[in-house]
């Protein structure tokens, strides 16, 4: 209820702006090919559902096996780190450094290498998702207060039980925020690496695939505003829906944050 | 467990000379006895803790347990801090359990021995709270009933209930003492409290400004439930509180020279 309450005003704001952008567009009479109405927008669902759907497929395959790979790898990578200083030293530099290069602007270069199709969409969501992951995993694992550390060598616990009953739920806050924007990354990387890959192969019933990167700019390019829009609202919709996956297992996982004192 | 620490010796590197905080200590606590353990600030007190609970090496000395020599110091005695040390994200119950499932111990099991224990102490009905919705008092009794769900014959005691208030410290005292006497432990409490020390312990030892010896101990036959107002009880912290200002000064004459 309360949750539902603190949704009201920028869902109030959204809908204020729409209105907006409507009346903008009808008062001025902005043809479609430059800027659609949102009803317009909201129209061109139903008429595309099809191609909506099939690529929805596509695209959401590359974006959760992009955001699994990075999942898995970040999170063992992040625990390998903590107990390497070696890699620790050559490694966490070359991560933290890596966070201001715009990497996904390799996409190009993968769709040389890995062809067109899922491998180089996966591999941009995979290369630009990972680092926040790791990143995050070590930093939390360091968190842990050492006095708690102590307290679990005097009861003689081994290193593989301070990492999962210490240091892998103490690093949970942290391991959730490099979890999140790994998961809006691996979107950015699977939909722009779309937009570059393009291609697309005709089905039986007729409807291309390519994913719904591929559609953005496809429909941009042919000056169908409204389906290009339609494309993004409902990618928005989608990446949304998955961010609310994981906020709802972090408040799960971390429930004991939000328990009042009695 | 009877336990004698012999000639133990604890340097820290301090820039290019090293901080001697433990020289030629020597303790010898009987069995079932509830030693207090007080000295000035900095004398080193919680170094021999975390040198017994096998956090920290010595440099030298010897640990006895029972007569026997130990090459080890880790694993023989339970450690409680001034930090409840509280996991949390683990409800109460299953802080109080951490020793034993680190032990292997199945969690159903550990939990039953648990559940009785906390009743005792208070907690019942709060087995499923979370630390953060517990007061100090009763997260330090959480901590409590962890350690001694340890069933180790030495507890080590550093200050635990330093943090809390007059009121809560006397229940928790009352709690200790009655733990103690039915586990027949050996304890080694250490504490700058000399009222909490003259309540609690058989024996007080006191030790020197550092490098940390000990100068001097007391033997404690009051009856116990001890009252502060007792004459005897006055006298001997009057006592005590003179010795300890006495090291205090000479702490302070030879840092000035």
């Amino acid at each position: 209820m309360k949750r539902l309450k603190q949704l009201g005003p920028p869902l109030s704001l959204l809908l204020a702006l729409f209105a907006g952008w409507e009346a903008i567009v009808r008062l001025w009479s902005i043809p479609d090919y430059l800027l659609p109405a949102p009803t317009a927008i909201f129209r061109a669902i139903p008429d595309h559902l099809e191609l909506l759907w099939l690529n929805t497929g596509i695209t959401f395959t590359a974006i959760a096996l992009g955001f699994l790979i990075s999942l898995v790898s970040g999170l063992a990578l992040g625990i390998v780190i903590f107990y390497s200083p070696t890699l620790e030293r050559a490694l966490y530099p070359l991560l933290i450094a890596s966070r201001n290069v715009p990497l996904f602007t390799i996409a190009p270069l993968l769709v040389v290498w890995l062809g067109f199709g899922l491998l180089p969409k996966v591999a941009v969501a995979v290369i630009i998702a990972f680092f926040p992951i790791v990143v995050n995993t070590y930093d939390g694992l360091r968190s842990v207060d050492a006095d708690l550390v102590n307290l679990l060598r005097t009861l003689l616990a081994s290193r593989w039980q301070i990492l999962r009953k210490l240091r892998l739920p103490a690093a949970l806050p942290f391991i959730f925020s490099g979890v999140k924007l790994g998961l809006v990354y691996s979107v950015l990387g699977a939909v722009f690496a779309e937009m570059v890959v393009g291609g697309q192969v005709w089905t039986a019933s007729g409807v291309a695939t390519g994913g719904l990167g591929y559609w953005i700019r496809n429909a941009t390019n042919f000056g169908h505003l409204d389906l290009a829009f339609a494309l993004i609202f409902w990618l928005a919709g989608l990446s949304l829906a998955l961010f609310g996956l994981v906020v709802s297992l972090e408040r799960y996982l971390l429930r004991w944050q939000r328990v009042e004192r009695t | 467990m009877r336990f004698q620490i012999e000639d133990l010796h604890k340097s820290f590197p301090q820039g290019a000379t090293r901080l001697k905080v433990l020289e030629g200590l020597y303790l010898e606590l009987a069995y079932g006895e509830f030693v207090a353990l007080i000295g000035p600030s900095g004398c080193g007190k919680t170094t021999l803790l975390n040198i017994l609970a096998g956090l920290v090496p010595p440099d030298a000395g010897t640990l006895w347990l029972d007569g026997q020599r130990v090459p080890s110091y880790q694993g023989h005695m339970a450690y409680m801090q001034q930090k409840d040390l509280l996991l949390p994200w683990r409800m109460v119950l299953d802080n109080a359990i951490l020793g034993l499932e680190i032990q292997g111990i199945p969690k159903r099991q550990a939990r039953t021995q648990a559940r009785a224990l906390l009743g005792r102490f208070g907690l019942a009905g709060f087995e499923r709270a979370y630390p953060n919705q517990l007061s100090g008092g009763m997260r330090q009794r959480v901590a409590l009933v962890r350690t001694l769900l340890l069933e180790k014959p030495i507890w080590l005691l550093d200050e635990p209930f330093g943090a809390i208030d007059a009121m809560t410290r006397s229940h928790l005292h009352r709690y200790l003492l009655q733990a103690w006497q039915e586990q027949e432990t050996t304890i080694l409490f250490v504490t700058h409290d000399i009222e909490e020390a003259l309540v609690l312990a058989d024996r007080v030892a006191v030790m020197t400004a550092r490098p940390g010896r000990i100068k001097a101990l007391f033997d404690i036959k009051l009856p116990r439930p001890r009252r502060v107002t007792d004459p005897q009880f006055v006298a001997l912290k009057e006592e005590l509180l003179e010795l300890l200002q006495e090291e205090r000064l000479e702490k302070k004459i030879y840092e000035a020279t």
